[in-house]
């Protein structure tokens, strides 16, 4: 990026960049091939009978309360977004921090360090040794919508995942899939849903599926800050 | 009875009065009562100032209300931010619902989707967007990064119809950079206690009772809201701001006033007569002129202006205690036998005289409103006066009951004391000169906002609505004036680069001008002569696209936007129906008899002063033509000090007026120079009382001094003519006292009053009732009658 900075647009336009992919060099293995069929027919499929809506409530209440307890607080993440607009899916390596109550973090080491830091209200951002670039998370409703249910999950909320979506919860605890419909009408006119997907107390990886029709898969590996 | 008519006469007389109390009373059940607080404002002086009027008082400006919903104090935590961003949502689709409105937003995404829309629609005529293959390649290589990135899902939804993201530098160049920060999906204040609304009504700002009914909606939607959310959340207190809300309550607030003070007026007044006249059937009597003269004053306001101000109503109580002065007069110096003690008549007549020569000192001010003051007053007066003279007599008790002797002395004892007072207050008349020409300049206070009536706590919160909205200070507009609407954009276009160089140098925090979001014809013209067409855009994305991560067919909406925008219609301000834009552009736009103008609005300006300086010297052959400045506070400032010099001279007009007929009255030298005194130092002491009071002197003040020269005159003529017999004396002097305290009573209450120019004259007249009473027992007492 050559951009000279000009005004405010480049701020915005430096934020929303700022998030951006890295490819670290000690990159993890993704724990499986990559397919080429759409991202979320990847997720689990349910194993037993599509639970009552009070079963599923509570299965949803103890998934997200051993997620807490879990307290994954720091993975790594390996990422691959599929676009109509992309020649080529593109991917990209991190570590994703989360730091109770609320903040998460997603650090990128290459080809430019990046640091994504998303709070309660907004998202920091800051791309090599820049200064870093705030945003409001009420501007961008989609970004909201994925900081919503990364946060909810990390941070074990269920209430908070069902403020901001509508959740419908399948499998067991062994192996269980969320997907996450963002009730916020700015939110849904980019974001689809959101499907979380996991086992063993564990989150294992996050799709997000686009308006557009654009997919994102994240892939959390490797062992948490408690080593 | 020295009634030279007889019973046939007296019918006559009451049935004039009747006819003209009936033809006064239909007069008044037709007036409007209004309280726009401009009519006391100098009128606009040339066509820049009508246009500033017309925006403030017709503008979309004036039709806005900001509205704040307040938690109680006790709520310290943002526990209940989000619940009050719901109540807000409701609220909005209430309002929305309703027809009394035009248009509200919470500050919601969904509010300002229409906004956003048409921005999109129309960024090919706002932008000079180059499309050439370098401008592209970069465009398309940021636009490859973000999308790459965690934030992608915010631009993907517009990155395949406008994949330079023009779209969102032009939402960053209209300010979304300083929209106020939303909280919970509204505009919820950081400590999550006030929620903010903003909207438009359909009525007129200055159509008050429209106005009030809309204030009143807004609480009833308010409470439909709150039925529908949680039973435990506090409940909010909604404020509402703006040129129609200040109106209102200023309205309420003077009609509240109004009500109050008549009636504690008349209590009080008729207190004090029944204390020293003991006649009941007096104090009726003495209700006829007043009430007469009120009446008929206010009739005669209505046939000249075709609507009363409220001011003008609260004034009216002071007529009360004027008016009942000259009944006062007819009956405490009338003699045992039922006659009028010597010249009482003419002393009436002349009284009547002096009081209007400085009334007529408020219809010459210029100031519309002080005007309706004085011609109110006079009517009333000469009305009163009448009636007092050709009315009451007959119906005055055959013998009058003598006033208490413990009152009588009392006040023979004061006007004795009063004499041994001279050297004491001519020093101290001295000393108040002293004080006065001190002062220099800083003596006068001409900002207007002495005469806002909105208690500092209202404005302070207006200025807080309108900070955390980011709406631009009114005070300072920028006038660009053309033939033609068009003709005017392409000037504001112009003068855009002047603008933008004082906002680099940090001189101003922003500006807005019209031609941002309507360009002119000509600069619309050629942005779409820039596009390039369909098949040459799609070999300039191939070329850019070269090498990239990016497929060329997936822009191809971007090839139509830009092919649709070439071919398409210019735009216009139909565009922006029914966004806030569309408002925005409303109220920057302006075509009047002059000619067509448009108003830039600036933000955040350093040195108002020197800004305004620095754009009127902008030389006549500027491209921009030659820009008005509006500086709201300082150019009032200004007339108002340029009113209150011509006030200044016919106040001395007024006073030489009121001399010449005092002078004409008691005649000799010496009589003159004791009236003359009295007068100057009861003025001067009630000037330098104000001044210590009050710290400055406002033109109000000034002509209030005068009033006070005109009702002081009374007390000094009727002072210097006492009749020789003592008993007459005597009860002269108790008459002057009667009628100084009624006076002093009605001008003290209107000093109570929530309406500033009410509390300025009313304190002013009721200190200079005091000084001018104690002055002319001091220096106008005769001690033998001077005159026949």
């Amino acid at each position: 990026m050559t951009a000279r900075p000009r005004r405010a647009a480049c701020a915005l336009a430096a934020a929303l960049l700022a998030a951006g992919v890295a490819r670290a060099a000690d990159t993890p293995t993704p724990p499986q091939a990559w397919t080429p069929v759409p991202a979320l027919a990847q997720a689990p499929a349910p194993t037993g009978p599509v639970p009552a809506r009070a079963g599923a409530d509570v299965l949803l209440d103890r998934i997200v309360d051993g997620l807490a307890r879990d307290a994954a607080r720091e993975r790594r993440f390996v990422e691959r977004r599929r676009s109509a607009l992309f020649v080529e899916p593109v991917e990209s390596r991190g570590t994703l921090r989360f730091v109770a109550p609320a903040t998460f973090e997603k650090l990128t080491d290459a080809p430019t360090r990046e640091r994504l830091r998303i709070d309660a209200e907004r998202a920091t951002v800051q791309r090599g040794e820049g200064a870093p670039v705030v945003v409001a998370l009420d501007a961008h409703p989609a970004l909201r919508a994925i900081a919503d249910a990364l946060r909810g999950a990390l941070a074990g909320d269920a209430r908070a995942l069902r403020t901001a979506f509508t959740p419908a919860v399948s499998g067991d605890d062994a192996r269980w899939r969320i997907e996450l419909v963002p009730r916020d009408a700015g939110a849904a006119r980019a974001i689809e849903r959101v499907v979380l997907a996991g086992g063993g107390g564990r989150l294992e990886r996050i799709d997000v599926l686009e308006r557009s029709g654009d997919a994102t898969e994240l892939w959390l590996v490797g062992r948490d800050g408690r080593g | 009875m020295n009634q030279p008519r007889g019973a046939a006469g007296r019918r006559v007389a009451w049935l004039a009065w009747l006819l003209l109390v009936a033809l006064a009373l239909a007069q008044v059940v037709r007036t409007p009562v209004l309280t726009d607080i401009t009519a006391f404002l100098p009128g606009p002086a040339d066509a820049d100032q009508r246009l500033l009027a017309a925006q403030l008082r017709d503008g979309v400006a004036a039709r806005l209300l900001l509205v704040e919903l307040e938690l109680p104090p006790a709520v310290v935590d943002d526990r209940w931010g989000p619940e009050l961003a719901r109540l807000a949502g409701r609220l909005r689709e209430r309002i929305a619902d309703d027809p009394a409105f035009r248009w509200v937003a919470d500050g919601s995404a969904g509010a300002f989707e229409r906004d956003r829309q048409a921005l999109f629609d129309a960024r090919w005529h706002l932008l000079d967007e180059p499309l050439d293959v370098a401008a592209l390649r970069l465009a398309f290589a940021r636009l490859e990064d973000t999308l790459r990135s965690a934030a992608a899902p915010a631009v993907r939804p517009i990155a395949a119809e406008d994949p330079t993201l023009a779209s969102l530098r032009l939402l960053e160049r209209l300010g979304a950079g300083d929209a106020p920060r939303t909280r919970h999906g509204a505009w919820v204040a950081a400590d999550g206690r006030r929620a903010m609304l903003i909207a438009e009504t359909r009525a007129p700002g200055f159509d008050l009772d429209a106005q009030q009914q809309a204030l009143a909606r807004l609480q009833l939607h308010l409470r439909t809201a709150l039925a529908d959310g949680p039973a435990d959340l506090p409940k909010p207190t909604l404020n509402a701001a703006g040129p129609g809300p200040f109106s209102v309550a200023s309205r309420t607030a003077i009609e509240g006033d109004v009500t109050r003070l008549s009636i504690a007026a008349t209590a009080l007044i008729a207190l004090l007569l029944w204390a020293v006249l003991r006649s009941v059937r007096v104090i009726g009597l003495a209700a006829i002129p007043v009430a007469t003269g009120v009446v008929v004053a206010l009739a005669a306001v209505g046939l000249g202006w075709g609507s009363i101000h409220g001011v003008t109503l609260g004034f009216g109580i002071t007529l009360i205690g004027e008016a009942v002065d000259y009944a006062i007069y007819a009956w405490v110096q009338r003699r045992p036998d039922g006659g009028a003690a010597p010249q009482l008549w003419s002393g009436i007549a002349l009284a009547v005289a002096t009081s209007a020569a400085g009334f007529a000192a408020m219809f010459f001010s210029g100031f519309a409103g002080l005007a309706q003051l004085g011609a109110f007053s006079i009517v009333g007066i000469v009305a009163a006066g009448a009636c007092a003279r050709w009315l009451l007599p007959p119906l005055l008790p055959a013998t009058p009951r003598p006033a208490p002797p413990r009152i009588v002395a009392a006040v023979d004892a004061a006007a004795q004391a009063a004499a041994r007072l001279r050297v004491p207050l001519a020093v101290a008349a001295l000393a108040a000169v002293l004080l006065l020409v001190s002062r220099g300049e800083r003596l006068w206070n001409d900002d207007p906002a002495v005469l806002s009536s909105l208690p500092a706590a209202t404005t302070e919160r207006d200025g807080r609505v309108r900070d955390a909205l980011g709406l631009p200070d009114l005070r300072l507009l920028v006038a660009v004036r053309g033939a033609t609407a068009d003709e005017a954009l392409a000037r504001a276009e112009r003068l855009a680069p002047t603008l933008e160089a004082a906002r680099a140098a940090g001189r101003l925090a922003g500006w807005d001008s019209p031609a941002t979001l309507l360009p002119s014809a000509a600069t619309q013209q050629a942005r779409r002569d820039a596009l390039p067409d369909a098949d040459t855009l799609r070999a300039r994305i191939a070329q850019a696209l070269a090498g990239t991560n990016l497929r060329a067919e997936a822009f191809e909406p971007f090839v139509r936007s830009v092919a649709a925008a070439r071919a398409g219609p210019p735009l216009t301000a139909a565009h922006y129906e029914g966004t806030g834009l569309g408002r925005r552009l409303a109220a920057q736009r302006v075509e009047d008899r002059d000619g067509a103008a448009v108003l830039v609005t600036v933000r955040g300006v350093a040195d108002p002063a020197a800004f305004a300086a620095a754009l009127r010297a902008l030389p006549a052959d500027h491209p921009a033509g030659r820009p008005v400045v509006l500086d709201l506070k300082d150019d009032v400032r200004h007339l108002i000090a340029d009113y209150r010099q011509r006030a200044l001279q016919v106040a001395l007009g007024g006073v030489a007026v009121i001399v010449l007929l005092l002078a004409w009255r008691v005649r000799t030298p010496r009589a003159i120079a004791g009236v003359v005194a009295a007068l100057g130092c009861g003025c001067l002491l009630a000037g330098a009382g104000l001044v210590l009071l009050y710290n400055s002197l406002t033109l109000f003040h000034l002509v209030a001094l005068l009033l006070v020269a005109g009702v002081g005159s009374n007390y000094t003529m009727f002072c210097s003519t006492l009749p020789a017999n003592p008993a007459d004396r005597a009860a002269a002097r108790l008459s002057v006292v009667l009628c100084a305290a009624s006076t002093f009573i009605a001008f003290a209450l209107l000093a109570t009053s929530s309406a500033p120019v009410l509390r300025m004259i009313g304190s002013t007249v009721a200190l200079g009732v005091i000084a001018t009473l104690l002055c002319s027992f001091a220096f106008a007492s005769s001690s033998t009658a001077t005159a026949r």
